[in-house]
């Protein structure tokens, strides 16, 4: 059965009563979109309540999901438009400790890096990546994950973010700019 | 095509999302600059760091929590009915008003204090249908009963469930008076924090409907003797009681208030929160030893400021003997070790009563508790509410539920 399939079948039996139905999509989805969520707002707590909340308001709408997309498209819309707005309702607050960010950051088990040097290597790299991507606009950050991180067209992330393509082009082009500023040092090494 | 002006490009030619002609523009500028060499291979490199973020796992409890969370706020859908259940003899308990003419209404009023301590008042007709009690119905039909009811026995449990299939009340069957078709009970509410606005919007739709009847009614002057009762009896009294209105219209109803502050008025300051009183002498049940697995079990917590037996004796004379015929077998009572002949003496029989279950719900399970020793019934109490592990603003009422034809 293919995934779309699954999926419709699944829907179905969330339609009909079957929580558990609900759970195994949720299962399915929720660290393609944790990691999408995380990456946008910073934040591991924040990230995890936010997907939470995706699913809980997919659920609500789930009798309008016509199928025309395929669900995971459907719940990404969901979840980048709930980060970006977490993201802007953030901006008037100051952050207190920013140490603090990722202290529910739980990296999952990479079988390539196995040996315990390579993981403390990337863990590092992954660090430095992560403050530098903190530190760009939200506007950057966003269209960096959604291309760099999810791999989505120019035209889907222009759909999704409701803008011309050709901000979504000079808005990643800037966001690259910046963040390479940032990374810098890293490219030295 | 003429070399860019802008450097805008070489982003969307790492992405592949140049048109041809765009992109012979890029390819032309790349072989003439190695500044743009340069800059696209940074570009290319500071892509890579972000697509090679280690990716991120939610935890294997995430969905689980999902699922919590739409039962928490009442959004699961409903469950489908077992199709086995839904067979010829059963349609008829079932089938509705017009099919069978005989459709169970029960409409309840429970007033309780919401998260924020407002006061609501909900009133809502229950139809057989909302219970969980499919079997029983289908035993109704099999053994030819009059009423479902009559099947009930003290100490059942069921679940109220609402119209998305979730359970928002455990129905505990206390006691059957003289009625045939109708049955005793106490309403426990278990998740009333996000549902009450629901419930309230249904019951204008219900309070509608022509063959509901309200059958409770409420007497106050029970209510507030039962209401400082329980704040006494709770083990953090500074802590509000959720359940701030018992109605009662009945005989029936007004003897299980009395019971339940003759308890109380009974207890000695220095002993362990008491179990019922004997309330009628011509009980069959009234007179019962503890056993000796009830005498050993530790005791409550209870309120450390107590009402001194005196005023409560006051109060219990003002209130006068208990009216009204009430089914002795089943009635709420229980024993005294210390003064088996004193009707208001208490046994020290404890329990652990769950966090889930309100004082009163603790007070009415453990004294029917008591007396399902005494009769020697097997009732199914203790396990349902032990499952409950966190506290849960809830609603109680004491309902007489009336079988209608």
């Amino acid at each position: 059965m293919s995934d779309s399939a699954e999926d419709s079948r699944l829907i179905r039996e969330c339609l009909d009563g079957h929580a558990e139905a609900y759970g195994v999509l949720v299962s399915k989805y929720q660290d393609r979109l944790y990691n999408t969520v995380f990456r946008v707002v910073g934040n591991a707590e924040d990230a995890r309540d936010l997907v939470q909340d995706v699913f809980v308001q997919a659920y609500r709408s789930l009798e309008k999901f016509q199928g025309q997309s395929a669900l995971y498209t459907w719940l990404y819309r969901i979840a980048i438009n709930a980060a970006i707005s977490h993201k802007r309702r953030q901006r008037i607050m100051v952050p207190i400790d920013s140490g603090r960010r990722d202290a529910n950051y739980e990296p999952a088990d990479d079988p390539i890096q196995s040996d315990p040097s390579g993981r403390l290597e990337q863990d590092d790299r992954d660090r430095q990546v992560r403050e530098a991507l903190d530190g760009l606009s939200a506007e950057y950050r966003t269209v960096l994950v959604m291309k760099d991180i999810d791999g989505h067209k120019y035209e889907t992330i222009a759909e999704m973010l409701n803008c011309p393509i050709g901000t979504v082009r000079s808005r990643l082009h800037r966001a690259r700019m910046e963040l390479r500023e940032r990374l810098r040092h890293l490219m030295e090494e | 095509m003429n070399l860019p002006h802008n450097d805008e490009l070489l982003s969307a030619y790492l992405d592949r999302e140049l048109s041809p002609d765009e992109r012979a523009a890029v390819d032309r500028w790349l072989e003439q600059s190695p500044e743009a060499r340069d800059q696209l291979r940074e570009l290319e490199v500071t892509s890579r760091f972000v697509r090679k973020l280690s990716k991120l796992e939610i935890g294997a409890d995430f969905a689980d929590g999902v699922i919590d969370q739409l039962r928490t706020e009442s959004l699961l859908r409903p469950a489908p009915i077992q199709p086995k259940r839904t067979n010829r003899r059963l349609m008829f308990w079932v089938g509705g008003p017009i099919a069978a003419a005989a459709t169970l209404l029960l409409a309840v009023g429970i007033t309780l204090l919401g998260p924020r301590n407002e006061q609501r008042t909900i009133v809502r007709n229950f139809t057989l249908d909302d219970f969980s009690a499919l079997p029983l119905l289908e035993s109704a039909a099999e053994e030819k009963v009059q009423s479902p009811l009559e099947l009930l026995k003290k100490g059942d449990v069921f679940g109220i469930l609402d119209p998305d299939g979730i359970k928002q009340f455990d129905l505990i069957v206390l006691a059957k008076p003289t009625e045939p078709d109708s049955i005793m009970c106490i309403l426990v509410g278990q998740e009333m924090t996000g549902e009450v606005t629901e419930l309230e919007a249904r019951v204008a739709e219900s309070s509608r409907h022509p063959n509901s009847s309200l059958a409770i009614e409420a007497d106050h002057k029970q209510v507030d003797q039962l209401r400082l009762v329980l704040q006494e009896a709770n083990t953090q009294p500074e802590t509000a009681y959720p359940v701030v209105d018992i109605r009662a219209s009945g005989e029936m109803e007004r003897q299980m208030l009395a019971d339940l502050t003759l308890r109380k008025r009974a207890h000695e300051p220095n002993r362990p929160l008491q179990e019922a009183t004997v309330a009628n002498s011509q009980s069959p049940v009234a007179r019962t030893e503890p056993s000796e697995s009830t005498a050993k079990q530790p005791t409550p917590e209870v309120a450390t400021q107590r009402r001194s037996a005196s005023t409560e004796s006051e109060r219990a004379a003002k209130q006068g003997p208990p009216a009204g015929p009430i089914d002795n077998a089943e009635k709420l009572a229980a024993s005294s070790a210390d003064s088996p002949t004193d009707p208001k003496a208490t046994s020290s029989r404890a329990a652990s009563p769950s966090q889930e279950v309100g004082q009163l719900g603790r007070f009415v399970i453990q004294n029917i508790d008591l007396l399902a020793e005494a009769d020697k019934k097997d009732l199914r109490i203790g396990k349902d509410f032990d499952k409950a592990k966190q506290p849960r603003p809830r609603a109680e009422a004491l309902l007489l539920l009336r079988w209608q034809k």
